[in-house]
């Protein structure tokens, strides 16, 4: 029968289609969700942003076998960078030149945003979920100062460089970011022998009072963000 | 099927760049012709809905342009656009095409469509940053049509394509103008002669011309140079 068919196509063309395109115009357009959308774009997130992600969850796992108790420090330097590699994914339609596009869709620009902020938000909180109980398992802190010690610098890189994209423009705005998160970085790093006075169990609720003001910046600069796309992609 | 055009304003401060442009427009195409600066992009920006008016309104069968309803029905060339670094002509297609909401396995076919259309398909899978201006500029207008739009709002479609390019160009407009409303704006008249049904002349945030141009007093690129001489003339 298969070979039937197939003599049968061979001998008998169909006859090329008229009105095609008003046809098609007639339908309903088929459509995906929202949900789908921000899924799809996880395909979009750059391949680079991924690998960079995997090496700083295989660091926090690895570090316990290779440092002694600077494990927290190690891994509180590492989470700006968490910071960085977010901030640098919501800026790419602006650094890019493909906000104008996007911002056409039926999506939006604003949809492409949010959808990069759920994803490495998700992301980086799966690398905090893990970072916290290794930190406090190979440290001397409780869980609660580990956590803070970790979520703070974040918090801080990732409201700083919010802030830095929207208000700066192009590799000048990354950079900015980048030597925000690095100083953080560094501070964390080196703060174990030099301050060792902000790590003290009284200073617990000053870390816990600047993670809290850092959150509610990184909201509010995201929603920013996300709400004045328009302002970003124009009134330079 | 008619785009309304109501009061549209757009003011920076003590600049207004588009001044109270009221139009309706049906099926056809329609130049939008001025110099630099006269506010062309200002205002295909209001009518996308991609830029907030400070006054007026812009809808389509009663669809205002700011909701997502609008935006389904829309293909939007920008003057100047750019593109991820890591996309090919084929990945960057089925990237917008997934901002327009269209389901993979479509996507896919309509892409191929498209890319045939524009005369990329040999080059489907090479990386952008290797076409030359002309070959991005049809990856442009692909990229407009995917969602086969009832509104087509086009800035300098024909900035960077070669002669024949530009004839391939006016074939496509000449099909796709017939079944949905199409603007294009440009500073240079021949596109606007060939291509266009009706012409709009925009100055200093005005239409200083609406309508089908009468060529027997004097010829559209006449009257537009004029404009110039004018500026020059107040100068």
């Amino acid at each position: 029968m298969n070979n039937l068919d197939h003599r049968i196509k061979e001998y008998f063309k169909a006859p090329e289609s008229k009105r095609k395109e008003e046809f098609i115009n007639s339908l309903a357009p088929s459509e995906i969700s929202f949900a789908r959308f921000v899924i799809s774009q996880a395909g979009y997130i750059r391949k680079l942003t991924w690998i960079l992600f995997s090496l700083v969850i295989v660091g926090i796992a690895a570090v316990p076998f290779i440092l002694d108790s600077s494990v927290i420090w190690f891994v509180s330097g590492l989470m700006p960078l968490l910071a960085l590699l977010m901030v640098s994914e919501s800026n790419r339609s602006i650094r890019y030149k493909m906000a104008e596009i996007e911002s056409a869709t039926r999506f939006s620009l604003r949809s492409v945003l949010l959808a990069r902020m759920v994803l490495m938000g998700t992301v980086n909180l799966v690398a905090i979920v893990i970072a916290i109980p290794v930190s406090t398992h190979f440290g001397d802190y409780s869980a609660v100062a580990s956590g803070l010690y970790i979520v703070t610098p974040f918090l801080v890189a990732a409201s700083a460089g919010l802030y830095i994209v929207r208000v700066m423009k192009g590799n000048t705005a990354l950079y900015s970011v980048a030597a925000v998160s690095l100083f953080i970085s560094l501070f964390m790093f080196l703060s174990r022998d030099r301050f060792t006075s902000i790590f003290i169990k009284d200073a617990v609720k000053y870390w816990g009072l600047i993670a809290l003001l850092a959150l509610v910046a990184m909201v509010k600069q995201t929603a920013m963000l996300i709400k004045n796309t328009e302002e970003i992609t124009w009134n330079w | 099927m008619e785009l309304v055009i109501d009061r549209l304003s757009k003011q920076y401060g003590a600049k207004i760049a588009v001044d109270r442009i009221s139009v309706k427009l049906n099926k056809g195409v329609y130049g939008l012709l001025g110099a630099n600066g006269a506010g062309k992009s200002t205002l295909m920006r209001m009518i996308c809905g991609i830029l907030k008016p400070t006054g007026g309104t812009v809808t389509f069968d009663g669809i205002d342009s700011d909701k997502e309803a609008f935006r389904a029905i829309l293909g939007y060339l920008p003057q100047d656009f750019g593109y991820y670094p890591e996309f090919s002509a084929k990945d960057f297609l089925l990237y917008i095409a997934a901002l327009k909401a269209i389901p993979k396995k479509e996507a896919k076919k309509r892409v191929a469509e498209l890319l045939e259309l524009v005369g990329l398909s040999d080059v489907a899978t090479k990386k952008i940053k290797t076409f030359s201006g002309g070959m991005k500029q049809r990856l442009g207008i692909a990229q407009a049509l995917l969602n086969r739009p009832k509104l087509l709002v086009l800035d300098e479609p024909t900035a960077g394509l070669d002669p024949k390019e530009r004839v391939r160009f006016r074939n496509l407009l000449g099909s796709i103008g017939k079944d949905c409303i199409v603007i294009l704006s440009t500073h240079i008249v021949s596109d606007v002669e060939h291509l266009s049904d009706e012409v709009m002349i925009m100055k200093d945030g005005s239409f200083i011309f609406q309508g089908k141009w009468n060529d027997s007093e004097m010829s559209l690129e006449d009257f537009y140079l004029s404009q110039f001489e004018e500026d020059e003339a107040h100068e």
